[in-house]
């Protein structure tokens, strides 16, 4: 298994990561990333105490998104918390791989790890049992210190989405969760319980540390006396202290994993944890997180390592050596002389026992104007007037203490929202004490980055294209995600507990000395989220579009990175957010329009899109028995030039569907893409912060083939952008709004308007832009951009029937005409109407209609300059020299 | 009931760039010699790869890859053969497939053979005379043709197309001497020693000069003596020239490392000296650009390997936290090494970064800007100072005071003009660069207020130990082919050594210019790795630069 291919290929809506060794850099720059590109933004980590508290010290290399971008809790076990896990959730299944892998480099790649990977869904539920104590023991987990509240709420919401992770089924017959806390008595207790009267022969043990005495070994091969013990490890690296060795029972022998193939000697570290038992007639095994130590397999309630194993059972005793390909090598191997060899143990430190610390903090969240830090027992006898939190460049005297909390009053600007690890300090037993550092959750931060997220990562993957040279269901599933975030209606009440907010109407319903709070489960991915523009939207489309255009914008244009965190977020800030989270208005709640984004096709529409494609495809193949299959990626592949352009294309169509006289033409099945295309159209809108779509080319492969419906489609989305684009007034936009439309007018010449509004309709419903432009609206914003878009068609004709791009570099270079300035309008038969962005040299161009990255530039003789023939510049003729002064004029020039 | 499985480990690389300092390089230099690359040494083969396939269209005419591929693969081997047994003073330095075809020739001689197997020495397993599915055309030369605009690469296309020009140079090939006598030969299985050491007579890779319609042509092409105004075909031309002028001005000859050090310091190894041409100057300076950015990757990289040396044996004490390494940074430099002594006797741990820039800008000289080797500090000096291999588990102060001495040293250069890439790349360009001279401008404001001690941990802690973890990431999560780079992991806050890797400065294409030069006749081999003018260079030179001086 590749775990590094296993997180591309899932699309959870919720993760929950359970490690003891933690990397933050690979963790934020890998797992947390991909899972977050493919819509899982809901991600909370489980790490042990004090490794969490290694990774936020200063000096060391800190997370830096932990607590905006993603939720982590220090697990306080009273030795270790120790297992590692990947709960990976959706609404309807589960995936659960559990091992021996820290959520680090060498974990995730390198080392040799040993999983199991469990599967949910409602058709598969053998395991389910399974999922549901893991989610126990995640709260057994939770449980041990003083959680963060935002943390806890997020755990209940994840139980509200995903109901069945609740419910207790029967468990399997041949598979058990073996867990600390949680589980009655140790693993090894469990394990034995399980084992019942079966008598154990044969004991394979593989593990890289064991106790300094091998007292945890010592009880194993005592607990199985009559088996023969066979300890498979890494002589160099393993940490068996080769003195205690002789003192072993004596059914128990070494040898070495290179033996069988594994741990490759000196490259490899081997890290896999697994305990093989066989009997006459079954073979167990027991593998996950727990080591051969007492803290591990043998701590009594309260005491040891949280540890979380998997045991298995099969009713063919060699079954798991098989599994593991070991079989057949084992029987063959001579033993080595442990005691002999110089291994990787080391003496622990005497290190005298600290005294409890005065405070001890676990967890703490930054919520408005407040930070509040959840703590463990403290001693008695603390100054509580010494008591202050650090942050990076600010302390904090502690305003309230409450039971198992500490509240902080945070002056407006005083913390950066992107910092989000603090320690608490005071005087104690005379000196300064300072805690180990902790996280905080900026529940703002989480807010924007764990809903807002969904679209911004869409939006961002769709922008680097990486979806569409690759697999289409991820931006399904990605698009689909967004959209069940989005709101199912009007907006339902809040809980009566939750603080409520300020209503859109402009009242103020609370003091302003208590922050108002947004309910975490709220925003969190639940069908009662209002996100800031909704309800916004009642007001005018027009007047909403910026709104909109800004909440996309802002999601978009946000860089994982700190340093632009949400002080630069125009839209969301906290007026409007509680404009939007007004429950207890009525009036507001009725006054909502409808306003769905497709709200109620979200869920379908993974489905539905793959489907299509996936019929689509099978009839192809049908036809096309004798060539290589077509693949769904071949299937829809969208290609995207210069930003602008889209092409739906589709493999060469197999020769009987081919004309057989003439040009061969590829067909397209528009009705069995159409809603397809509508969505694709949608996602591209928004990835393109609303920008216009320039160009819509619908091309079956290299030769368009256009029916009507594809022809109308197109005028009608060209339109509706060139319309929407309306509200800007920049002579950019302008110029994008008519140089769209003179390509709509010259396709809808022969078009009715009554009949394009018609479409533009359908268009605005079927892709969900009511919020930007209500179908009523429609017809007004056309006949605005169709003036625009006349002028512009005259001036095309004017210009084509000059000649073709050739015919104008003659000209050009006959008349001596000059290289254009930045900013001169210029037109070209292919490229349409644009202008020039920049001089590059060397008479090249950059345009400002061409956002493709890689452009090289334009040579600026193969242009018609409108600005400098309206200027007075050598011209064909007067009729051209009047229809660029039009277009000038038009676009405010 | 699920079982268990193992992880599969994801396949390690060495990789290169490990910090992501080099690929800025890589645009330098392939601005300032565009169009060539660092493996296509020989200039016969830009006429042979067009004549490869302008006969296959002739002869073959099917467009399937694979076909295009063995007959293509068939010609390469048959001239390497061919160049490989024409005669002692054949250079075969650049053919390709040449160390295969070595060892053949040393077995067939000891087997007293007389004829070659060419059938199967062309095929694509391995071991036999080049791995590449396209042979060396495919991996050196095809983007190298399509960037002089000989090929054009079309999508989807098996073959590539000639353009104007390839159909020239392929033309110019066919009339060469032996041209005939190779195209013969492609059809053959097997072909005898004898005749393709005849072919070899007229058609090696040296023998280019034999030829005046190809040689002239390529000259033309590679040295842009009709002035083509395109700017990468004029850099192209400027470069070869500079390189011609410094086989002119430099003792004994031009080699690489003393071009790197002649157009930065515009000194020769001795200290003397060098003038270059008025009208090369833009060139000089965007050299000295490219070699000041190389100055940079230096104390860099060698501040990575000294902490990848040092890692393994901190890991077995258990003092492998980034805090423990940082604080043995700071320990080492406490023991202040002679140039420091002598040269900035004030200079502590302590002493603050900026107060460190000032005194070390006093002995750089006054102008500052103009590097200076005979100076008691340089860039030479301090890079010598690092690649002295100091090894083991405690950082040595030697290499942080000369890692120190040179970043300050490229600080002080670059804040004169405050734009350090400007005559070499456009800002579109230098902005895109993930760590460079202006990062480390940037950051002299944040250096300013630490001790040199502090300092020293923050460049390590930023520009390795942080940047070696995004880079390695980088490529793990977004190639496209996967890459498992990491020289150590971090786990649990410690940092484990994975493995060490060989590092070596980028290779600017200047070697390859010189190999081109040697076959047009312009250049030629001279003592200790050198190249000097021939007559032809000579003229040639000063047809094209009346006023080189002596």
């Amino acid at each position: 298994m590749r775990l590094l291919d296993f997180l591309r290929s899932v699309r959870p809506t919720h993760a929950v990561i359970g490690t003891y060794a933690f990397d933050p850099g690979f963790y934020e720059g890998y797992v947390l990333r991909h899972l977050r590109a493919q819509g899982c933004a809901s991600q909370l980590l489980l790490i042990d105490h004090d490794c969490l508290a290694g990774t936020l010290e200063e000096c060391g290399l800190p997370p830096t998104l932990m607590g905006t971008h993603y939720l982590a809790q220090g697990i306080r076990a009273s030795r270790a918390f120790h297992p590692k896990f990947l709960l990976l959730l959706s609404r309807e299944s589960g995936e659960l791989i559990l091992g021996s892998s820290n959520l680090t480099v060498p974990g995730y790649t390198h080392n040799d790890e040993l999983l199991v990977h469990l599967h949910y869904q409602p058709d598969d539920a053998a395991h389910l049992a399974l999922f549901q104590q893991c989610w126990r023991y995640i709260q057994s987990c939770l449980a041990l210190q003083p959680s963060s509240e935002v943390v806890l709420n997020h755990c209940r919401q994840i139980g509200v989405e995903c109901p069945w992770l609740l419910a207790e089924s029967a468990p399997p017959e041949d598979s058990w969760l073996l867990g600390r806390p949680g589980g009655e008595g140790g693993i090894a207790n469990q394990l034995v319980s399980v084992l019942g009267g079966d008598a154990i022969r044969r004991v394979t043990i593989m593990a890289p540390y064991f106790d300094p005495d091998l007292s945890a070994l010592t009880r194993l091969a005592k607990a199985f006396s009559d088996a023969d013990v066979r300890v498979l490890v890494q002589p160099t690296r393993c940490t068996v202290n080769p003195k205690r060795v002789p003192a072993l029972p004596q059914n128990v022998r070494f040898f070495d994993l290179a033996d069988v193939g594994r741990g490759e000697p000196g490259a490899r570290f081997f890290h896999a944890k697994c305990i093989l038992l066989e009997s006459r007639t079954r073979s167990y095994c027991l593998m996950g997180s727990a080591n051969i130590s007492v803290a591990a397999l043998y701590a009594p309630h309260h005491q040891g390592n949280a540890e979380l194993c998997l045991l298995s059972r099969h009713d063919d005793p060699k079954h798991f050596q098989s599994v593991l390909d070991i079989n057949g090598k084992l029987d063959k191997l001579t033993p080595i002389n442990m005691a002999a060899v110089k291994t990787a143990y080391s003496p622990a430190a005497d290190i005298p026992p600290l005294d409890p610390p005065p405070l001890q903090p676990t967890a703490a969240e930054h919520d408005g104007k407040q930070i509040r830090v959840f703590c463990g027992p403290h001693a008695a006898g603390i100054a509580w007037d010494t008591v202050q939190l650090r942050l990076l460049k600010t302390t904090l005297p502690v305003r309230q203490s409450i039971a198992g909390e500490l509240r902080f009053s945070v002056p407006e600007g005083s913390v950066s929202d992107g910092f989000t690890i603090g320690r608490l300090t005071c005087r104690w037993k005379g000196k300064d004490w300072c805690s180990t550092p902790f996280v905080i959750h900026n529940i703002a931060a989480l807010q924007r980055n764990v809903q807002a997220g969904r679209l911004g990562k869409l939006a961002g993957y769709m922008r680097r294209g990486t979806f569409l040279s690759g697999d289409l269901s991820a931006m399904a599933s990605l698009m689909a995600e967004m959209l069940s975030g989005f709101p199912q209606g009007a907006p339902k009440p809040v809980q009566p507990a939750a603080p409520t907010a300020k209503p859109s109407s402009g009242q103020s319903s609370q003091p302003a000395a208590e922050p108002v709070r947004v309910p975490y489960e709220e925003f969190l991915t639940g069908s009662e989220h209002q996100p800031a523009w909704v309800s916004k939207a009642s007001y005018s489309a027009h007047s909403d579009l910026d709104a909109y255009l800004r909440l996309i914008a802002s999601a978009i244009a946000r860089p994982t990175g700190n340093e632009n965190e949400p002080s630069a977020e125009p839209v969301l800030d906290e007026q409007e957010e509680d404009e939007s989270e007004d429950p207890q208005d009525p009036g507001t709640e009725e006054e909502q329009p409808a306003t769905p984004v497709r709200a109620s096709e979200a869920a379908q529409f993974q489905k539905r899109f793959l489907g299509l494609l996936e019929r689509y495809r099978e009839e192809l193949n049908q036809r096309n028995r004798l060539k290589e299959p077509l693949s769904l990626r071949d299937m829809g592949k969208l290609i995207v030039i210069g930003q602008t352009t889209l092409f739906f294309c589709c493999k060469e169509l197999p020769a009987d569907l081919q004309p057989k006289k003439g040009k061969k033409r590829h067909f397209l099945e528009w009705d069995q893409v159409r809603e397809s295309l509508q969505d694709i159209l949608h996602c591209w809108f928004l990835s393109n912060r609303g920008r216009l779509i320039d160009r819509v080319m619908i091309e079956p492969s290299e030769h368009a083939y256009r029916t009507a419906e594809i022809e109308y489609f197109v005028v009608t989305v060209g339109l509706l952008a060139a319309a929407v684009r309306r509200v800007s007034d920049t002579s950019f936009d302008r110029l994008l709004v008519a140089a769209t439309h003179w390509r709509s007018c010259v396709h809808s010449a022969q078009l009715q308007e009554g009949e394009v509004t018609l479409r533009a309709r359908r268009v605005i419903e079927n892709l969900g832009l009511m919020p930007i432009m209500h179908p009523d609206a429609w017809q007004v914003a056309f006949r605005g951009a169709a003036g625009l878009g006349r002028t512009f068609a005259a001036a095309q004709k004017a210009l084509r029937g000059f000649g073709d791009g050739a015919a104008w570099l003659k000209f050009n270079k006959a008349q001596g005409v000059g290289i254009p300035q930045a900013g001169d309008v210029l037109w070209n038969p292919r490229i349409g109407f644009t202008s020039v962005a920049e001089l590059l040299g060397g008479n090249k161009i950059s345009l400002s209609t061409d956002w493709n990255d890689e452009s090289k530039g334009y040579i600026a003789g193969n242009f018609a300059n409108l600005s400098a023939m309206a200027r007075g510049g050598p011209c064909p003729n007067a009729s051209i020299r009047q229809a660029c002064q039009a277009v000038l004029a038009a676009i405010g020039r | 009931m699920a079982d268990p499985v193992w992880l599969q480990k994801e396949p390690e690389s060495v990789g290169r760039d490990q910090l992501g300092v080099q690929a800025a390089s890589q645009t330098l230099y392939a601005r300032l010699l565009p169009g060539i690359r660092n493996l296509t040494k020989r200039a016969r083969y830009y006429t042979f790869y067009p004549w490869v396939i302008e006969t296959y269209a002739r002869r073959v005419g099917i467009k399937n890859e694979q076909r295009f591929n063995q007959y293509l693969r068939r010609a390469e081997y048959i001239l390497t053969l061919a160049t490989a047994l024409q005669g002692e003073d054949e250079d075969t330095t650049g053919a390709i497939g040449i160390r295969y075809v070595t060892r053949l020739l040393d077995d067939i001689g000891r087997r007293d053979a007389t004829q070659i197997d060419i059938e199967t020495g062309a095929n694509k397993p391995k071991d036999n005379y080049f791995i590449a599915t396209r042979g060396g055309y495919g991996i050196y030369y095809v983007a190298s043709l399509a960037d002089l605009g000989i090929i054009e690469i079309r999508p989807g296309e098996p073959i590539e197309r000639l353009r104007p020009l390839g159909q020239k140079l392929a033309a110019t090939f066919a009339q060469a001497p032996g041209a005939a006598a190779l195209e013969a030969a492609l059809d053959a299985p097997r072909l005898p020693i004898k005749e393709l050491r005849t072919l070899g007579t007229s058609i090696s890779l040296s023998r280019l000069s034999a030829h005046p319609e190809e040689h002239e042509l390529l000259a033309e092409m590679l040295l842009n003596t009709t002035q083509d105004p395109a700017e990468e075909h004029q850099a192209r031309r400027r470069s070869f020239l500079l390189v011609l002028t410094a086989a002119k001005l430099l003792r004994g000859g031009v080699s690489v490392e003393e071009f790197r050090h002649g157009v930065y310091f515009e000194q020769d190894f001795g200290g003397g000296t060098i003038a270059w041409p008025k009208s090369l100057r833009s060139t000089v300076n965007g050299w000295r650009v490219y070699q000041q950015h190389e100055y940079f990757n230096q104390p860099l990289h060698y501040l990575f390997r000294q902490l990848l040396d040092a890692l393994p044996s901190l890991e077995v004490k258990n003092q492998n936290s980034w805090a423990d390494y940082a604080t043995r940074i700071q320990d080492a430099l406490r023991e202040r090494p002679e140039w420091v002594r002598d040269a900035l006797p004030e200079v502590t741990a302590n002493t603050r970064w900026t107060q460190f820039l000032t005194m070390l800008a006093a002995t750089l000289g006054e102008n500052v800007e103009l590097p200076n080797r005979n100076r008691p500090v340089s860039e030479q000096s301090l890079g010598d100072i690092l690649q002295q291999p100091a090894t083991g588990e405690e950082p040595a102060g030697s290499t942080l005071w000369a890692a120190l001495g040179m970043l300050g040293t490229l600080a002080i250069r670059a804040r004169v003009s405050g734009r350090p890439y400007a005559n070499a790349v456009p800002p579109s360009a230098s902005q895109r660069f993930g760590l460079g001279l202006d990062h480390l401008l940037r950051d002299c404001s944040t250096l300013g207020g630490l001790t040199l001690a502090d300092a020293a941990v923050w460049l390590v802690e930023q520009y390795v130990v942080r940047r070696h973890l995004q880079v390695a990431l980088r490529k793990l999560s977004f190639q496209r082919q996967r890459q498992n780079t990491f020289k150590f992991f971090v786990e649990n806050g410690r940092l484990r050594f994975r493995r060490n890797f060989p590092f070596g400065a980028t290779t600017p294409r200047v070697g390859s210019a010189i190999l081109m030069l040697i076959d047009l006749g312009l250049l030629e081999k001279a003592e200790a790795g050198r190249h000097r003018l021939t007559v032809a260079g000579q003229k040639l030179l000063q047809q094209s630069l009346a006023a080189v001086t002596v």
